[in-house]
């Protein structure tokens, strides 16, 4: 079963997540990134996958990743007619070896250096 | 509440039609662009219309339009990731009897959908204000436009529009058959009454102003 956290309340985002719902094997789950518990609740529920709607909640999304490490964000933008996958894997330290080497390795794959 | 979707979007249209049914209402059918619409509404009769704005083939403004014409009852609201004020104002002044953003909460999105059902208009917040404002804001431009052509008569109109193809205060009078005297009488009533200060800048503003062609 795999978890996911639809993290903008828009309508767009939405009716994504009522879609998702009438799938097998995935559990759909609301929080508002506005509310202070926001995070615990993220952190608690562990999910797979986080959605938000990049055409209202760019910063949110930033956010999200900095404060859930780890956390696969999906951002969906109706404007563009795009999602965009966002992931933040923290590499420490922060140096210009560990830096160059995200690069190298286009970004997504790169491993903690430390 | 019967409900038609019309957007050019499959994931949304989908999702939207899965949203509604999830909250008991009702969805008749979906169209993807204006010309399906204007054939399914005909055939469905839904009660409203979620309309997406800019689509293929007819976009949903001019789509709406021809529905209302042979479905005068319906209600139409533009659903659209468009805040422009152009696409809000045409929406408006074509008969839409809302105007949702797509990217508005949810529960609020219901909740003004619900005051639809009760013959109140469907609209996202911060857009009414925009409309009284444009609403206002016509009424002035109105008022002026009819402000100065009360100001100016029928006559001095005329004398004004041959003054500005360059003839002479006596080539006007031969023209309309009055003395150049009562020419030059015109032409100080009108520079007085737009308080220009010549006749360059009396017919300057006349033609700006579309008094005179």
């Amino acid at each position: 079963m795999r978890t996911i956290a639809l993290c903008t309340n828009s309508v767009v985002v939405s009716s994504i997540g009522a879609t998702l719902e009438g799938r097998s094997g995935v559990a759909v789950v609301r929080i508002d990134p506005h509310l202070p518990d926001a995070v615990r609740r993220l952190r608690d529920l562990r999910p797979d996958v986080a959605i938000v709607d990049l055409s209202t909640a760019q910063s949110e999304a930033i956010s999200l990743l900095r404060r859930y490490p780890g956390l696969l964000l999906i951002g969906v933008d109706l404007n563009s007619d795009e999602l965009l996958v966002l992931s933040s894997k923290p590499v420490r330290p922060l140096t210009m070896d560990s830096l160059v080497q995200v690069i190298e390795a286009g970004g997504l794959a790169a491993e903690h250096t430390e | 509440m019967k409900v038609m979707l019309v957007d050019d979007h499959p994931l949304f249209v989908d999702g939207l039609r899965n949203l509604l049914r999830a909250h008991g209402i009702e969805v008749l059918g979906t169209a993807h662009d204006g010309l399906e619409a204007v054939d399914k509404a005909c055939a469905l009769r839904p009660e409203v219309i979620l309309m997406d704005i800019r689509m293929p083939k007819l976009n949903g403004v001019e789509a709406m339009r021809l529905i209302k014409n042979k479905l005068p009852d319906v209600k139409v609201v533009m659903l659209t990731m468009s805040a422009d004020d152009e696409d809000l104002f045409e929406a408006i002044k074509s008969g839409a009897c809302g105007y949702l953003l797509k990217t508005q909460d949810t529960e609020e999105f219901f909740s003004l959908l619900q005051e639809l059902a009760h013959g109140e208009a469907a609209l996202s917040p911060g857009l009414a204000t925009r409309i009284l404002h444009e609403f206002g804001r016509q009424s002035e431009a109105v008022e002026k436009f009819e402000k100065e052509h009360a100001i100016i008569s029928p006559r001095e109109i005329q004398v004004l529009t041959l003054v500005a193809q360059g003839l002479t205060y006596k080539e006007v009078g031969a023209q309309l058959c009055l003395a150049e005297r009562t020419i030059k009488y015109h032409m100080g009533e009108i520079l007085a009454r737009l308080h220009a200060q010549n006749r360059t800048e009396v017919v300057e503003y006349a033609r700006r102003e579309g008094l005179i062609k």
